[in-house]
This record gives C-alpha cells, sequence and structure tokens, in this order.
C-alpha cells in the first residue's frame, strides 16, 4: 500500500514537474532565455522535484493511523469483506471494547490471516506512469536535443563539425601564424606580400588578446582582408599572363617544354626549362628562327608583375636576332630566375590563403558564440536585431540597418573578383562582364560572392589550399554607408496664395531635381593594383580567337604604305 | 457473554428469523425483499408502509405475516369518512346496574400488536394523523387520559398510488414515521402460476404462528447489541446529510428537486436496518454495503420534492440512487 502510495505521489509529481520543464521549453520557443537562466532553471527543476517528492511521501505524508485505515479499506474492497477489517480497525484504534466486539474483532483477525495480503495488494504500477514517462522524455527531448531551427533553444548553438573549438583558439592561431612564417620565408623580398603578412600577423596578435573581440579586431581583419585578397588577384593575373606566354613559346620546339610547364602552372619546372634552353644555348646549339619569333611573341604578352621575365625574354630574342648566342643564355638564365621568383610569389600566396582560411573559420567560430550568447541576452524582439548581426558580422551598424555596400575597396571587391573571373580557364568576357559595375556602390549586401565562390579557381595546383575566405568575410563588409555627396540647393519657386504671400518669394527644397553628385567619376582616382587595372582593360575577346583576330590583322597590315599581304606571320609586330 | 453464546444468540436470530420468512412464503409467492423488509421494521421497532396497486397482494402479506406471528392483529380499512375515534376508540356512557351513568372507554382497533392500515390514504389527513402518536410513542391518548398500547406494536399500511382516484397524501410528519417504505411490483410469470396453483384449490396455505411477542423483544435486543464502526456510521450520516439541500454536502440532485430530506429518523432507520441486514448475513459488525441495501426504502419516503422535482416527475428513488453512487464508502 505504501509503495502503491509513494509511486502514485512520486508520478504525480513527474507529470507535474514534466508539464512545467515542458511549458518552460516551449516558452523558449518564443522568448529566448538567458543560458544562465536556463542552467538555473534546470538545477531548480531537479532540486525541486527532489525536495517535493520526499516532501509528499514523508513529510506530509499521512499518519500511521491513516495509513492503516487505508490499508484496511484497500483491504476490505480488495477480499470483499464488506468493511470487515475497517470497522475492526476503528474498534482497536479507539479502544473501544464490548463482547460483540471482541467477537468482530476476531472474526477480523481470522479472516486476515487466511488473506494473503501481496497478492491482494500488489505492487502497482501508477495508471498516469505512461504519460509521466512520455511527458519526462518529451522534455529532455526538447531540452537537450539540437533544433537548429529554433535560435537560443538550446544552451548553445551548435557548431559545424569542422570548426575548430573554442578552447583551441591559441592553438590555431600558432598554426596560422606557422603558415605566415612559411610565405615569409618563401618570399621576402616581395614588399606587397610582406605587407600582408606583417598585417596578418598584427591581426593573430590581436586575435590572441581575449579582452578583445571579433569587433575590436574587424578592422585589422578588413586590411588583412584587403591585402591578401589583392594578392589572390595579382597572382591570378599572373598566372594568366604566364600560360598566355605558355602559348607562344609553344610555337617553337626549344621552348615547347617551356611553354607547356608555363600554360599548366608548373613554374618550377617552367624555371627548369629556361635554365635548360641557356645551357643549350651556351653550348653553341643552333637556335631555330622560331624561337626568336616565339619569345618576341611571349615578351608582347607581358602584364603587370611579369615585365622582368618579358624584358629577359625580349633580351633574349634580340641577342638570337644578333647572333649572340651567350647573350641569349645569360637572357634565358634572367628568364628562368625570374620565373623562379614568380614561382616563390605564388607559394607565398598559398600559404597566406591557408592562413587566411583558417583565420576566417576560426572567426566564424567565435562570431557564432558571440551570436549565441548575445541572442541569449537579447529578449523577444532583439531577435531580428541579433539576426542581422549574425549576417552583418562585427555588428556594424550599417550592416545591421541594411546598409548598401559601396565605396571604393568594397566595388572592387565584389566587381572584380567574381569567382567566374578567377577560374584559370575561363573566358575572359565572364570576368569583365562581372567587372563593369564596380564602380557604382550600390551592390546591395546580398550580392556579395560567398567565401568560396570568391576564391574558387584560384587554386593551380587543385589543393584546394588557394582559396581565402578572408576577403569576402562578413566582418569585411561593414564599411560605412555610402552616399552621394549631395548638395541640396535651396530653389526659389512661385508661392502659394495664403499667409505665406507676405514673402515674395518661399524657399522649397527640390533634393530630386537638384541631387547631383559634385564629384565627377572621372576624377575619382583608381585606387586598383596594377593587375586589377588589368583584368578591367582586358579586351573582350575569348583567348581561343586571338591568334585568329591577329593573324587576320598582320594579313592585312599594309606594308611599306601599301596593300596588305595575304600571308600572316611575317612581320614581328602586331596591332591588337 | 461468550463468543460461543453470542454466536449462537446470532444463529437463533437468523433461525427465527428465517422461521417467519419461511411461514409467510408458504402464502405469499415472489415477494421475499418483501417479507425481509416487513420483518426488518417490526425488529426495528419501527413501521412499514406498502405501496401498490389494489391486487398485489398488499393486505394478504400483512394478513399472513400476523398469522405468524402470535399477536394480536387488527385491521383497520380507510375510507373517506373514517374518523379518528374509529381509529383510537372512545368514551361511551355505561349505565350500570344501579342506574348509575358513567363514561368508559371503549379501546378501538388501535390497540393491538399487529396494526393493518389498509389504504391509509383513503382517509383524510385528519383521520390519517390519528396513527402519529401511536405510531411514535406507543400510546393513545383520548379525552385526560392516556393510554399505553402493548408492545410489540407496530403498523403495517398499505397505500394506493397517489394518482389513483379518491386517495390524500400521508401528512409530512407520518411517513416519517414509518421505518421503509416498500413498493409492491407485479409478480413474474413463474410467481404468477404459483400463486394460482396456491389460491385456486380447495385448500389454501395457511400460516401457522411461529414466533411470539417475547422472541419478537428478544430479537430486537439482539439487534440493538451489534456494533456499528464510526467509519461505516459516517456514510450512514454523509448519505442522510446528502438528501439536505441546504447543505454544501447536497447532491446536485438534491439541490435542484428536494424541498426537505431525510430527517435523523432516517440515520437511525439506516443503522438499525443494516445491523439486522448483517446479523441475517451472519456478520456480527455492520457494514456500508448493508446500508447501501437498505437505503432505497428507508429514504425513498423521507425525501420530499419540490415543485420542480414534482413538475418534473422527478422520482426520489432516482435521486436516493444518485446519492449512493456519488457517496464514497469507507
Amino acid at each position: 500500500m505504501r509503495r502503491n502510495r509513494f509511486m502514485d505521489r512520486t508520478v504525480a509529481v513527474l507529470l507535474a514537474f514534466a508539464g512545467v520543464g515542458i511549458l518552460v521549453r516551449l516558452l523558449n520557443l518564443v522568448v529566448i532565455f538567458d543560458p544562465r537562466f536556463m542552467n538555473y532553471f534546470w538545477l531548480a527543476w531537479i532540486g525541486g522535484l527532489a525536495i517535493l517528492v520526499v516532501a509528499r511521501n514523508v513529510a506530509t505524508g499521512e499518519p500511521r493511523n491513516q495509513q492503516m485505515a487505508s490499508a484496511a479499506s484497500a483491504l476490505d474492497h480488495r477480499a470483499k469483506l464488506h468493511d470487515e477489517v475497517v470497522s475492526a480497525w476503528w474498534f482497536l484504534d479507539h479502544e473501544v471494547r464490548g463482547p460483540w466486539i471482541d467477537l468482530h474483532v476476531g472474526r477480523a483477525a481470522e479472516k486476515l490471516q487466511s488473506l494473503d495480503v501481496g497478492r491482494l495488494l500488489p505492487l502497482e504500477v501508477p495508471p498516469r506512469s505512461g504519460l509521466a514517462l512520455g511527458a519526462i522524455g518529451a522534455m529532455i527531448l526538447l531540452a537537450f536535443v539540437p533544433l537548429p531551427f529554433v535560435p537560443g533553444l538550446l544552451l548553445s548553438t551548435p557548431l559545424p563539425t569542422d570548426v575548430a573549438t573554442f578552447p583551441d583558439r591559441d592553438e590555431e592561431l600558432d598554426e596560422i601564424e606557422a603558415l605566415l612564417g612559411e610565405a615569409r620565408e618563401i618570399d621576402p623580398a616581395n614588399g606587397q606580400d610582406l605587407a600582408a603578412i606583417q598585417e596578418f600577423e598584427q591581426l593573430v596578435d590581436q586575435m590572441r588578446d581575449p579582452d578583445l573581440s571579433l569587433a575590436d579586431t574587424a578592422a585589422q581583419a578588413n586590411a588583412v582582408d584587403a591585402l591578401v585578397d589583392e594578392g589572390n588577384l595579382n597572382t591570378n593575373s599572373l598566372l594568366e599572363g604566364l600560360e598566355e606566354m605558355g602559348s607562344d613559346l609553344r610555337r617553337a620546339e626549344e621552348t615547347t617544354p617551356v611553354g607547356e610547364a608555363l600554360s599548366r602552372g608548373d613554374l618550377d619546372s617552367a624555371a627548369e626549362e629556361f635554365a635548360a634552353l641557356a645551357e643549350s644555348l651556351a653550348a653553341d646549339n643552333a637556335p631555330s628562327g622560331e624561337l626568336q619569333q616565339a619569345l618576341e611573341q611571349a615578351a608582347e604578352n607581358a602584364r603587370a608583375g611579369l615585365e622582368d621575365l618579358a624584358a629577359a625574354l625580349e633580351q633574349a630574342a634580340q641577342a638570337l636576332a644578333n647572333q649572340d648566342a651567350a647573350a641569349a643564355s645569360e637572357s634565358m638564365m634572367e628568364a628562368a630566375q625570374s620565373v623562379d621568383d614568380l614561382s616563390d610569389l605564388v607559394e607565398s600566396q598559398q600559404f597566406q590563403n591557408q592562413a587566411a582560411q583558417r583565420m576566417d573559420a576560426l572567426r566564424e567560430e567565435m562570431r557564432q558564440q558571440e551570436n549565441a550568447a548575445g541572442q541569449a541576452t537579447e529578449a523577444g524582439g532583439s531577435a531580428s536585431e541579433s539576426t542581422d548581426a549574425e549576417s552583418g558580422g562585427e555588428g556594424d551598424p550599417s550592416r545591421a540597418a541594411g546598409a548598401p555596400q559601396g565605396g571604393q575597396q568594397s566595388g572592387q571587391s565584389q566587381g572584380t573578383m567574381p569567382p567566374e573571373a578567377l577560374e584559370p580557364g575561363a573566358p575572359q568576357g565572364a570576368s569583365e562582364g562581372a567587372s563593369g559595375e564596380p564602380s557604382d556602390g550600390d551592390v546591395p549586401a546580398g550580392a556579395v560572392p560567398s567565401m568560396t565562390g570568391n576564391t574558387q579557381g584560384l587554386d593551380p595546383s587543385g589543393t584546394g589550399e588557394i582559396p581565402t575566405g578572408l576577403g569576402f568575410s562578413p566582418e569585411q563588409k561593414t564599411g560605412e554607408a555610402t552616399s552621394l555627396d549631395v548638395q541640396l540647393l535651396m530653389e526659389s519657386t512661385a508661392a502659394a496664395a495664403g499667409e505665406a504671400a507676405t514673402e515674395p518669394e518661399d524657399r522649397r527644397e527640390e533634393a530630386t531635381r537638384q541631387e547631383r553628385s559634385r564629384l565627377d567619376y572621372r576624377n575619382v582616382p583608381s585606387e586598383l593594383t596594377p593587375a586589377q587595372q588589368e583584368l578591367l582593360n582586358q579586351e573582350r575577346i575569348p583567348r581561343e580567337y586571338r591568334n585568329v583576330i591577329r593573324e587576320y590583322f598582320q594579313a592585312i597590315r599594309p606594308q611599306n604604305g601599301g596593300a596588305p599581304t595575304g600571308e600572316t606571320g611575317e612581320t614581328g609586330e602586331t596591332d591588337d | 457473554m461468550s463468543a460461543i453464546q453470542l454466536d449462537q444468540q446470532i444463529d437463533e436470530f437468523r433461525r427465527r428469523f428465517n422461521l417467519v420468512k419461511d411461514e409467510v412464503s408458504k402464502v405469499i409467492v415472489g415477494a421475499d425483499d418483501l417479507i425481509e423488509g416487513i420483518l426488518m421494521g417490526v425488529l426495528a421497532r419501527g413501521h412499514v408502509l406498502l405501496e401498490g396497486v389494489p391486487g398485489l397482494g398488499k393486505t394478504k402479506l400483512v394478513q399472513t405475516l400476523s398469522g405468524a406471528l402470535q399477536l394480536k392483529f387488527s385491521r383497520i380499512q380507510f375510507t373517506p369518512d373514517l374518523m379518528p375515534a374509529d381509529i383510537t376508540g372512545t368514551n361511551v356512557v355505561q349505565e350500570d346496574g344501579h342506574g348509575a351513568r358513567h363514561l368508559q372507554f371503549q379501546p378501538g382497533p388501535i390497540f393491538a400488536n399487529v396494526i393493518l392500515a389498509d389504504e391509509i390514504n383513503r382517509a383524510t389527513p385528519k383521520t390519517q394523523s390519528a396513527l402519529l402518536e401511536a405510531m411514535q410513542e406507543g400510546t393513545v391518548s383520548v379525552g385526560k387520559e392516556t393510554y399505553t398500547l402493548e408492545i410489540p406494536f407496530f403498523v403495517l399500511a398499505t397505500q394506493n398510488p397517489l394518482e389513483m382516484e379518491g386517495t390524500y397524501p400521508l401528512p409530512e410528519a407520518q411517513l416519517d414515521r414509518f421505518f421503509m417504505k416498500l413498493s409492491v411490483d407485479y409478480p413474474s410469470v413463474q410467481s404468477m402460476h404459483t400463486i394460482l396453483n396456491r389460491t385456486t384449490r380447495v385448500q389454501e396455505p395457511v400460516p401457522e404462528p411461529v414466533l411470539t411477542g417475547a422472541d419478537l423483544l428478544d430479537m430486537r435486543e439482539t439487534v440493538l447489541a451489534v456494533p456499528i464502526a464510526r467509519p461505516v456510521q459516517e456514510y450512514a450520516v454523509q448519505l442522510v446529510l446528502a438528501t439536505h439541500p441546504d447543505l454544501e454536502s447536497a447532491h446536485p440532485l438534491t439541490k435542484q428537486y428536494v424541498r426537505y430530506g431525510a430527517s435523523p429518523r432516517g440515520a437511525q432507520a439506516l443503522v438499525l436496518g443494516a445491523k439486522i441486514r448483517a446479523l441475517l448475513h451472519d456478520r456480527v459488525h455492520v457494514s456500508s454495503d448493508d446500508i447501501r441495501a437498505i437505503a432505497l426504502p428507508v429514504l425513498r419516503h423521507r425525501v420530499l420534492l419540490n415543485f420542480e422535482g414534482e413538475a418534473e416527475r422527478v422520482g426520489t428513488d432516482t435521486i436516493v440512487e444518485a446519492i449512493l453512487k456519488d457517496t464514497a464508502a469507507p
């Protein structure tokens, strides 16, 4: 009996507490509680449950005589004793005696001795126990199973499994710093790389400071983004230029291996081939006439950053024209050295990209944790602000307000670096079509390319190490809201009749009519790097047709001011 | 008194009870519950009201019972012109041998042990009330004199349903004095055959007297000695209080349809009847089952309906059954 009552009361308490727990969790769907509150709530829940179970079964338990009366009643009902035990127990408990009562109690005692009390009153599972277990299960499910569609439902937002956890922050920064060290060692002489690495190292130092938040390091991160992105653009431009040079060099038999190596982006092999060619020339091996022409054509395709290589090739071509094999060999060696330097540059950029990628992942992780904590502390209506802050990165006001992305930096980044344009094998027209809009400055935030979309195609080796997400990480898009520098001129207009008619003229603002920028776009100084300008100024002719077009114009080119020749490749110059 | 003696006393009680019951059952067919109820009323020092349409053997039942008891029997046929003095008796002028005249009390039919008040609700309330003192105190007051009735004294009244022509409702005070009100229903088919077999032959069965007045008084003492525990008694009290519309503990149906609930006499009747039933079931304690078993005949005539109840023709049996259903037993 007592055990059954205990179970009954326990189940009742469990049911009530499970109801409270579910109610709070459901309320948590609407109102995002502070995680600390939820922690305290669960502690209180468990403690309260234990206390109430004990209190209901011990402190507030029935007195012994009532328990006995209840047991007697249960026995009477189960054994169909017609209240014999209840009646006998009452007489005994109240010490009422008499012949009839003694006879009654004696009969009741005999009956009880013949009863199997354990069989009559077995341990019963309370009828509501199933409901209570279900409620407890539902509560546990709600409390501990992640529900990603409910922000703040969990104590902490679940993190992506491929992102380092917060305690690994210092370790991650160490590895980023090691990557930067490798980049510095590979290409110590390159000034632009050095600046990017220094900025990056400063960012790493700031990130090590536990007192600084993501917002505090946002400016430094933006600077690093810009530099890394710029390096990527330059690298991409270099690779494309080298590919074009390789295409030109494949025209001569001697430079075919070099051209193939350049075309596939294998700069180390290209440098070795250049060196081998230089040795071959030094050994007085007679060069073919195609070699000189191929070198000249390759030198003509020099892009920004490839000037040294182009100059070396041009000198080599000139030396060959002068039958100076030694000079040609020396120029080839210079070309080999130049290609080797370019290889170091690309490799350094790869390390920087790896470092940027890891930094991006680390900052993303920290942002998620800050957002989770921020959402938990904000109540109700602040949920939307939290969402904006999450998508806007560092909580920059302009981003939270949904201001359009503008300014020079953002415009360049978005306009010059569409994913398609960065594909080494992509048609030029794709990048040009996308690059026509950078100066508008009205690209909405939603139009910002994704991190992976920004960087894909920059990995010539296909290892996935080249892409950098830092340049397009959310915190970078937190610049000031752009606006035209508008002067609202006051214009005199005819006044309507009325009180204001006492004045001869009313001054009204006509902003829409007078809204003109005082700054001519042609006077805006370009802050583009040479590589970026190269991308912007690229002709819109697909590469595979360039030679055809070049040959066409060469064919119709007037020779000595006369009629065009009917053959191609006879002139050393092109006019495309 | 030892347990063995008590056991013998209980056995003797049951033997005598069954003796009377069997004797009556020789004549009355298919009315065991009625016989038992009437005997309970007799043993509880109460009176019993039998209600049923004419021809169901109510009068025959009472006559047979009186025949089984060695008691003085008197029958009063209630009619609209019956006067109270016709029941109680009156002082008449007597002249002795010397020519002197004096008043002498002439006892009425009420001076007997067993009174059959046949069709009691055909007399006017004034005449019906002539039974009040006798039924409660066992005395009759005529003029300045009060006469004590011989014990045992009990009234077995029959009445026709109130819907019938020429009937007067019994006063509430008199209704309350009846220990039980038993409803007489039509006999079953099998009982009808038995009735026909017994009553349409040359010799009808005649009951033999099997119990004396002294035996009856002994049995009454046995009944009063049966103990009842407070929880069971509390159950009886709760049942009675549930019929009181003004109390918080009243049943919802009571609050809606009842004008007056059962009096303490109702509680007394419940306990006494339960004690008798316990003895009949060879128990020396009263159980809630005993109280439940007799609650309907004990309480049905003590619950007086209000206008709404009368208008909606709510039976008091319905109310009592609802109370029994909703009141928790110990």
